[in-house]
């Protein structure tokens, strides 16, 4: 291996090391939520697995070029979104396990519900990490049984009132052709 | 425009502005929205058309606003929103000329099947009795296409009619 | 190759509602008189379009109605009218049968959510803590695509919780109408639960 190589070597290691022990990084945040144990059914539907930590970098670029400031700021503040969601027609238990368990885990480390709804097993949660009047960690969990659930992490600190703006204000358009894309590949 | 005159378009038309936003979209809430919406963008707009064209401007504009409100709720698919039957149903029930009689309660409900762009042709065409290049005109649409996604309509909620038990979903070539 | 019958099927649609020529109807009522199959096909196309037309016409609810002449004078006063469905929701409540109550349990939520809203601007995170992005790595598309899921998830954020705000209101006043017991346990937003 030549001297450039070696050094292309380095360098790819290194942003590996820095990538790897920024997702470490992000599970030390205490806006973070492990949503690995989750496991998608195999007979789910509209399946999203989604994972940006790194990449929010790349797409705040992209924003900042393209003069999108409201996008802008809203990566300026997130270090992560996670989403698991599916459709599923009916389930053995273990997507409510799921809910259960996410649930107690956000108790269990004090996370504010700021939105909760229960009707019998039909969940709609929304809760915060705060801390000092900051928010650190938003997770959404939204189960409605037999028919879907979604979880949501996103870690940073996150004014919520600039992500509601931001929201919704949003060009459809962009999210159509997402899901125009998706449905495609789901077929 | 001034305010008497379009509370009198509000007063002529707005009952079927709303049904047609109703069926079209199955839910309550969601048709509340694009009726506010199509007279709000009517006064608005302050369109010039004649007085005897403000229906079939009406028409054209709920059919949008439905179509463009599916599509939103599709793309951020939060279906904890979802239609709710009842409430429709309900609303069914107290209507004037409501009949508890069985055809027209099937139909209504086997229009679940078909999806919300082809409810509202089928509804420009047998309930509000515009003919296919009325319907053409209006939606700047393809005549013959209108007649496929109807015909196609037609079968469908008559495989729907004739096995209850059945449901189906809107199929993805329904037409056009 | 199309049959006969396929042929007259197609335009039973436009014979219904009288749009054919004269030489194209008298072409079906000639058919139809020796076919059995598409009269009966002729039938059940009258018979659903009858079910259609007859399905009857809703009342359009009557706060509607003061919903839209109120919002067409915020926007002759030059005030900003309800575009958005969260702000039509609002103004839905404040003229609702539950009047000013329901006015105030909309005032009441946004007043508990303000409360768990950060009251400072949050400080930038360290960009310089993440790796620097190495964009030959991270192709076009793939950014392109992120970008969408990341669009996706906060659009479906915000739309959770502006619809969770509307649902629990109304879960409440349900609840309050009816008085049915709480087995549902809605509960309003902000405590534990």
């Amino acid at each position: 291996m030549n001297t450039n190589n070696k050094l292309i070597c380095c360098l790819a290691a290194l942003v590996l090391v820095m990538a790897v022990s920024a997702a470490a990084d992000i599970k030390d945040e205490p806006g973070y939520i492990d949503l690995s144990f989750i496991q998608i059914p195999d007979d789910a539907d509209e399946v999203q697995d989604i994972d940006l930590t790194t990449v929010l970098v790349d797409i705040a670029d992209d924003a900042r070029a393209d003069g999108e400031d409201e996008l802008a700021e809203v990566l300026a503040m997130v270090r992560s979104v996670r989403v698991k969601s599916f459709s599923i027609d009916s389930d053995d238990g273990s997507v409510k396990r799921n809910v259960e368990k996410i649930m107690k885990k956000l108790d269990d480390d004090d996370w504010t519900r700021i939105i909760f709804i229960k009707d019998g097993d039909e969940t709609v949660s929304v809760s915060t990490m705060n801390d000092d009047g900051d928010i650190l960690g938003l997770t959404v969990v939204v189960f409605e049984p037999g028919d879907s659930a979604v979880f949501v992490n996103v870690v940073g600190e996150i004014d919520l009132g600039k992500i509601l703006s931001f929201a919704g204000h949003m060009d459809f358009d962009d999210l159509d052709d997402y899901l125009e894309e998706y449905e495609d590949k789901v077929q | 425009m001034k305010r008497t005159f379009f509370q009198q378009v509000l007063r002529e038309h707005r009952d079927r502005v709303f049904s047609h936003a109703l069926y079209s979209l199955r839910d309550r809430d969601d048709a509340e929205d694009v009726t506010q919406e199509v007279f709000l963008r009517y006064w608005r707009t302050d369109p010039d058309v004649p007085d005897d064209r403000i229906g079939a401007w009406l028409t054209r504009v709920v059919h949008n606003l439905c179509i463009d409100h599916t599509r939103r709720r599709k793309t951020i698919r939060a279906y904890f929103g979802r239609p709710d039957p009842d409430a429709m149903e309900r609303l069914v029930a107290s209507a004037p000329d409501h009949q508890s009689d069985s055809l027209s309660s099937e139909v209504m409900a086997a229009m679940e099947a078909l999806s919300p762009e082809t409810r509202s042709i089928v509804l420009m065409h047998y309930e509000q009795g515009l003919k296919l290049r009325e319907i053409a005109d209006l939606l700047d649409a393809n005549v013959n296409s209108l007649k496929v996604r109807i015909h196609r309509a037609r079968k469908t909620l008559r495989e729907v009619l004739t096995n209850p038990g059945q449901p189906r979903l809107a199929a993805r070539g329904e037409g056009g | 190759m199309m049959t006969r019958c396929t042929h007259i099927e197609n335009m039973l649609t436009e014979y219904l509602s009288d749009e054919l020529g004269p030489l194209e109807r008298a072409i079906v009522d000639e058919h139809l008189a020796e076919c059995l199959a598409c009269r009966a096909e002729l039938a059940a196309a009258r018979e659903i379009g009858g079910g259609v037309a007859a399905m009857p016409t809703v009342n359009c609810p009557d706060h509607l109605s003061r919903d839209i002449l109120a919002a067409v004078d915020a926007d002759s006063a030059g005030r900003p009218w309800p575009k958005q469905r969260s702000r039509a929701g609002l103004w839905r409540r404040s003229s609702s049968p539950w009047g000013w109550a329901g006015l105030a349990g909309t005032v009441a939520a946004a007043v508990l959510l303000a409360m768990v809203l950060p009251r400072r601007a949050p400080e930038s995170p360290d960009v310089a803590a993440l790796p620097a992005a190495d964009s030959t790595r991270v192709t076009t598309v793939e950014v392109e695509r992120a970008r969408r899921e990341l669009l996706w998830t906060l659009a479906y954020t915000a739309s959770v919780i502006d619809r969770s705000e509307k649902r629990s209101i109304a879960d409440v006043w349900r609840r309050v109408r009816t008085r049915t017991p709480a087995n549902h346990s809605a509960t309003i937003i902000g405590g534990q639960g």
